[in-house]
């Protein structure tokens, strides 16, 4: 099999290369024939990526362990679908889930393209062949998926904490984002090497750049949930540098998604819409460098590896290569049109990318500040999570506060009139709830705002930004009003056009009016979806409580109107692991609300014979004697003891599995969407005597729940829809009359 | 130049020098998130600095001792050769991959005594028994 796989790869590796190749040569001799070899090229490319993939995930099946990638990453007691998502545990099966995803993508441009973007495809396909064989050289030279050596009786397994639901997902998500953004910038590229730089680029690839970013942004939030369920600190971001990594395109991506749209109208803003594709594919490979590189030191990213030179050196050729082809062919981009007044749709989308171009940049430079600053003074300098907070934090919320605005301001100059008509509502809605929050901090408001004087008067500007802190809540609460009220506002004033123009009932005229146009409404929903996301986010950060206790089993523990009682634990052998399992019940507000287990688990090195076999007699005992069970779990126990004083070393891997009450009754609305949050910390395997670390996060819900409302807003936007065909078909036309 | 665009370059340049004035805010604050990265051997071969630092380096097998139902850890960290050691004290959350020889990163301070107090601990370990790929004899 692994023979197999390593043919497949090389000749995959032929083919992609040959794409890129022959389709470039075909720019120059015009060969036809040609042109179609490339894109065969680049099908059979994914045919053989697909051939060594399967070899590899039989590898997997089928316990393999002559393969270091089976070996690293499964065992045969690891349950069937972790064996199968173990392929993007390493670093080898991840490149080769990017060129699979790369290859798949490539052929589905290749085959909806046959017969049109004639004049763009040589260099598409020459762009994605390109980034495809950089990918394939990596999986055969560098870091092959099929490197082995000899047979082996058991895997390694694939770390505890990975074995998840949500990091099973989470990794080819994220990466359908990451590798979606070839495609846009393939276009991008195309277009400025064959000077047809109308907007036909953005439009023929508007759908690939939706799905990128939506992707990206699905990956981001399934790894935040990963995080918040697994890591057991309550939180769910840490600005961790892998975070970062994937935060950034994304960041980017949706400046590029909106800029495209003063293009469109406006035939402005070329040079910068050219400069966000690239910059996005840029970071977007930065993206998985990061990740896989461990160039920065982060708690997700993999030992140092030999693929950071071949990145950066591809990067480098992506960045300069594609921003010198922009410098000249700045002739051929020069803006239709320009600003007229601050107060535009035009001027606040100019804003709001400043805004997401900004922080992504102070992100990038944070990020990399330890590389950046060893090489200025040569000591190693990092940037935590407070630096981030205090810069971004201001910056997002004025991000979101032209979220309301951009939708609804008029194009080129909004008058008096406009602005009445369209905001007059919204502000004071916003106002009264951002007066009202103020209201219910109190004094805590109060004693900050002297703080904020205090600190202005005496120029101690980082007391200023502390004191400000307390005003980030209430203000976000009060902009969150005004976004939601501009979308309310809009689709009231839809749906009521509807009802007089066609004497539609409010839910059929509520349906079309999504349905006519789904590109707008869609980006209302993803809006409302953001909005939500930013309730969340701002409410579980600023008024999270917590608590660490150690409890006897019948003790009870109270924090912020919750009370817990320990009721009990018991011990038990499974999968691969042995586990203390503590069972409590939890009462909010004096009412029973939920009986909840929170486990701890280890689990026991089986490379030391009697540790396996200690194990395994445990397991084996589990349908027996309950108390013969316990004993051999507790008898366990013992032998990991003895074992590590006598090794002088840990045989053990702990796990945690958390234990979380989500709130969604209606009995108690001010818990709505509260989370209960559950960690044992150490547990006695005799006395069952626990520390218990608690969390109260109030709304954290939202920001689950509003990324599933902008899934759906996204998933309203790429649907197939009548006017935007229409808007492709004429930029087609206008194209292929240029041409002619 | 006309008023409308150098109203926008201004617009422009304001939003920059304040995103950059933040920043420098932000990294001037004592114990704000700024902190030298370093290895063992590094923090110790300048004595026991003063401010805040990271300090990289493994766990050394068998020095991890639990206390407080496993709130709080006491343990040693070396570098590669296992020269240069440090003893750490960090009460908090402890990552499920804190495990001997895992790859850590402390972040903290050293107490006058000598032992580094961290208040954060950040441990990453590639697979899980790195360690035991070779089982010590007699096993």
């Amino acid at each position: 099999m692994s023979t197999l796989g390593h043919f497949a790869l090389f000749l995959a590796l032929a083919s992609a290369a040959w794409a890129a190749v022959a389709s470039w040569l075909s720019t120059v001799s015009r060969g036809r024939g040609l042109q179609r070899s490339a894109e065969r090229g680049l099908l059979a490319a994914f045919a053989l990526v697909v051939l060594a993939v399967v070899a590899l995930e039989t590898g997997f099946l089928r316990d393999d362990f002559s393969l270091d990638a089976v070996y690293h990453y499964s065992s045969v007691s690891q349950p069937l679908p972790y064996k199968i998502g173990a392929l993007w545990g390493g670093q080898s099966g991840s490149l080769l889930l990017w060129a699979l995803i790369l290859s798949g993508m490539s052929t589905i441009v290749v085959l909806t393209n046959r017969m049109k973007n004639r004049a763009l495809m040589p260099w598409v396909v020459s762009t994605l062949g390109l980034v495809l064989t950089f990918f394939l050289i990596l999986t055969n030279f560098i870091a092959s998926p099929f490197a082995g050596g000899p047979m082996r009786a058991d895997g390694v397994g694939l770390n505890p904490q990975l074995k998840n639901y949500w990091m099973m997902i989470h990794p080819p998500t994220l990466y359908l984002g990451y590798v979606g953004f070839t495609v846009p910038f393939a276009f991008g590229i195309a277009a400025l090497a064959t000077r047809r730089t109308s907007d036909l680029w953005f439009r023929t690839t508007r759908r690939w750049t939706i799905f990128a970013w939506f992707f990206q942004g699905a990956g981001i939030l399934m790894g935040s949930y990963w995080a918040y369920i697994e890591l057991g600190w309550g939180g769910y971001w840490a600005w961790d540098p892998v975070e970062n990594a994937s935060l950034m395109p994304w960041l980017t991506g949706t400046a590029f998604l909106h800029s495209v749209m003063i293009q469109e109208k406006k035939g402005m803003m070329k040079v910068w819409n050219m400069t966000l594709v690239i910059l996005t594919f840029c970071l977007a490979i930065f993206g998985t460098f990061l990740t896989r590189s461990g160039i920065i030191s982060s708690v997700h990213s993999f030992a140092t590896s030999d693929i950071g030179p071949a990145f950066a050196w591809f990067l480098a050729v992506v960045f300069f290569g594609s921003f010198a082809l922009l410098i000249l062919r700045l002739d051929d981009l020069k803006s239709e049109a320009r600003m007229e007044s601050v107060l535009s749709r035009e001027a606040s989308f100019l804003f709001n990318n400043m805004m997401l171009v900004g922080i992504a940049a102070t992100v990038l430079l944070l990020t990399t500040f330890p590389l950046i600053s060893e090489a200025a003074t040569g000591r190693k300098v990092t940037m935590g999570p407070p630096i981030f907070n205090l810069v971004n934090i201001p910056w997002a919320l004025v991000l979101l506060f032209l979220i309301g605005v951009g939708p609804l301001i008029a194009w080129r100059k909004a008058t008096a009139e406009n602005l009445r008509r369209n905001f007059t509502g919204p502000a004071l809605t916003g106002a009264w709830t951002l007066a009202l929050m103020l209201l219910l901090e109190g004094r805590a408001a109060a004693h900050a705002a002297a703080d904020v004087a205090r600190g202005l008067v005496r120029l101690n500007f980082a007391a200023v930004f502390d004191a400000l802190k307390t005003f980030y809540p209430p203000l976000c609460f009060g902009i969150a009003a005004f976004v939601l009220a501009t979308v309310a506002v809009e689709f009231w004033r839809g749906v009521r056009a509807r009802r007089h123009q066609y004497g539609e009932g409010a839910a059929l005229a509520f349906a079309r009016l999504v349905w006519r146009n789904k590109r707008r409404w869609g980006g209302y929903t993803v809006h409302v979806g953001f909005v939500i996301v930013c309730i969340g986010v701002a409410a579980s950060s600023a008024y999270r409580k917590e608590t660490v206790q150690v409890l006897a089993p019948k003790d009870v523990l109270k924090i912020d109107g919750y009370a817990m009682t320990y009721d009990g634990f018991r011990l038990e052998a499974l999968d691969d692991y042995v586990a203390a399992i503590t069972e409590v019940s939890v009462w909010q507000d004096g009412r029973f609300a939920a009986r909840l287990a929170a486990e701890q688990r280890f689990h026991p090195n089986m490379l030391f014979p009697e540790l396996r076999a200690a194990f395994l007699e445990a397991k084996r005992l589990r349908d027996g004697d309950p108390e013969r069970y316990t004993a051999a779990i507790r008898d366990l126990f013992g032998l990991i003891e003895r074992l590590e004083s006598r090794e002088g070393r840990e045989v053990k891997t702990p796990s945690t599995e958390v234990a979380i009450h989500k709130s969604f009754s209606l009995r108690a609305p001010q818990r709505f969407g509260e989370d209960f949050y559950v960690t044992p910390l150490g547990v006695d395997p005799m006395t069952g005597r626990a520390n218990f670390r608690v969390f109260v996060n109030p709304l954290v819900n939202f920001l689950w729940f509003g990324g599933l409302v902008l899934v759906l807003g996204a998933g309203v936007c790429v649907l197939p829809d009548a006017r935007e065909r229409k808007r492709l078909a004429a930029a087609m036309d206008v194209e292929d009359r240029a041409a002619a | 130049m006309d008023g409308r665009r150098l109203k926008f370059i201004l617009i422009g340049t304001g939003i920059a020098a304040t995103m950059a004035f933040m920043l420098v805010v932000a990294t001037q604050k004592p114990d704000g998130g700024f902190a030298y990265y370093v290895t063992v051997r590094e923090y110790k071969e300048h004595g026991v600095p003063a401010g805040h630092f990271r300090v990289n380096g493994k766990v050394a097998p068998g020095t991890i001792e639990r206390r407080d139902n496993g709130s709080r850890v006491l343990f040693t960290i070396a570098d590669k050769e296992g020269n240069a050691t440090l003893p750490v004290d960090f009460t908090g959350i402890i990552p499920d991959t804190f495990v001997d020889e895992a790859d850590v990163v402390v972040e903290g301070r050293s107490r006058p005594d000598g032992v580094f107090e961290a208040t954060k601990l950040m441990a990453k370990c590639p697979s899980k028994y790195e360690s035991a790929k070779t089982p010590a004899s007699g096993v």
